[in-house]
């Protein structure tokens, strides 16, 4: 069993003695990689940076460990911008291929995370405009987890349980219709705070705006919902 | 979770209780690692050879080509020969004609009258 030798102040990782007490003994790649995503899974911001300089300095599988940790968060957020599930596939592919691209254009002044959502977003929205028309409708047969677990209930005979997942189907529905109605960056700072769970700083990075801004931004697009949504709460 | 906006007001945690109904059910494509590291792998892989017979090298290749063919062709014209302008030479030798005709029509007058020489030639 090796014995803990030193430690990386940024990225967390232990540097470990070989078993044979060689000095200056470094883990290979991949073994780092491996606990820096076990790190990562905290959710720690400046562990996710560390992994993204250690990419910069040639470490490609660090990369690998970025794509694992940003996919499904991601694909949730850029889903929730496009809805069309095949197109934000598409766009999650395009967003890690110019991190990967790019690399050297990332200073870790800002958050990896920030950096990374910056690059969804702006592909995202290039995707809305040039499909504006092609978005005019928007349907309900969008998948849904909520609907497996009504249908699921076995406590409700099949016909409640089709007339529940309808009604719950058509206030999906107007929720995303009431999010699909604010204006872009209202919108965007929503999906933001409410479904990625970022805070202020983050979502001002992201958006290019200060704190107080994104506060207020986020105040008005709340009330907007609110009266949009009045009928549901 | 908790927002970290506190509006402080039930209104907005119902709010946030609708919104949160949003839960779209998104698919892994299990093919979405195998493409990425396949586009990947294209960038990280060095220029092959095969490359120079892309259609851009050609493209540049022919304009190169047509363009040293047409110098070619233009230093290659066969040039007009230039003859020399004699305009001073045939000039002089005009100028030298008339006066030499001039002379030559004039040439009785460096004769002597008949009269004169008549009379001289009875002296």
């Amino acid at each position: 069993m090796p014995a803990p030798r030193n430690s990386d102040p940024q990225s967390g990782l232990r540097l470990e003695r070989d078993s044979v007490g060689t000095d200056a003994v470094v883990l290979p790649a991949v073994h780092a990689v491996e606990m820096a995503a076990l790190d990562t899974q905290a959710g720690s911001p400046d562990a996710d940076t560390a992994l993204m300089l250690r990419f910069q300095a040639g470490e490609e599988a660090c990369f690998d460990a970025l794509v694992e940790r940003y996919r499904r968060p991601l694909q949730g957020f850029v889903y929730r911008m496009l809805r069309d599930q095949g197109a934000s596939e598409e766009l999650l592919q395009e967003a890690f291929l110019r991190v990967y691209l790019h690399r050297d254009r990332y200073r870790p002044q800002a958050a990896f995370r920030t950096w990374m959502y910056r690059i969804a977003y702006r592909l995202a929205l290039n995707h809305v405009r040039d499909h504006r028309k092609e978005r005019a409708h928007d349907s309900l047969d969008e998948p849904d987890s909520a609907v497996g677990a009504l249908l699921a209930d076995r406590r409700l005979n099949p016909e409640q349980q089709l007339l529940v997942a309808a009604e719950a189907a058509v206030r999906r529905q107007r929720i995303r219709a009431a999010i699909a109605a604010l204006p872009e960056r209202q919108r965007t700072a929503v999906l933001l705070h409410r479904y990625q769970g970022l805070d202020y700083e983050d979502i001002g990075a992201i958006l290019r705006l200060s704190s107080s801004a994104t506060k207020s931004l986020l105040f008005r697009a709340y009330e907007s919902l609110r009266r949009e949504l009045k009928d549901l709460l | 979770m908790k927002p970290p906006v506190d509006h402080g007001n039930d209104d907005m945690d119902r709010l946030f209780a609708v919104l949160e109904e949003w839960q779209p059910q998104l698919q892994t494509d299990p093919g979405f690692a195998a493409a990425l590291r396949r586009r990947l792998a294209q960038l990280r892989a060095p220029r092959p050879v095969g490359r120079i017979w892309r259609w851009q090298t050609w493209t540049l290749a022919g304009a190169t080509a047509a363009a040293a063919l047409a110098m070619v062709v233009y230093w290659s014209q066969p040039k007009p020969v230039e003859t020399p302008v004699m305009t001073v030479a045939v000039v002089q030798d005009l100028q030298m004609w008339n006066r030499n005709a001039d002379l030559i029509e004039n040439l009785d007058f460096l004769q002597p009258p008949a009269a004169h020489r008549s009379v001289e030639e009875q002296n």
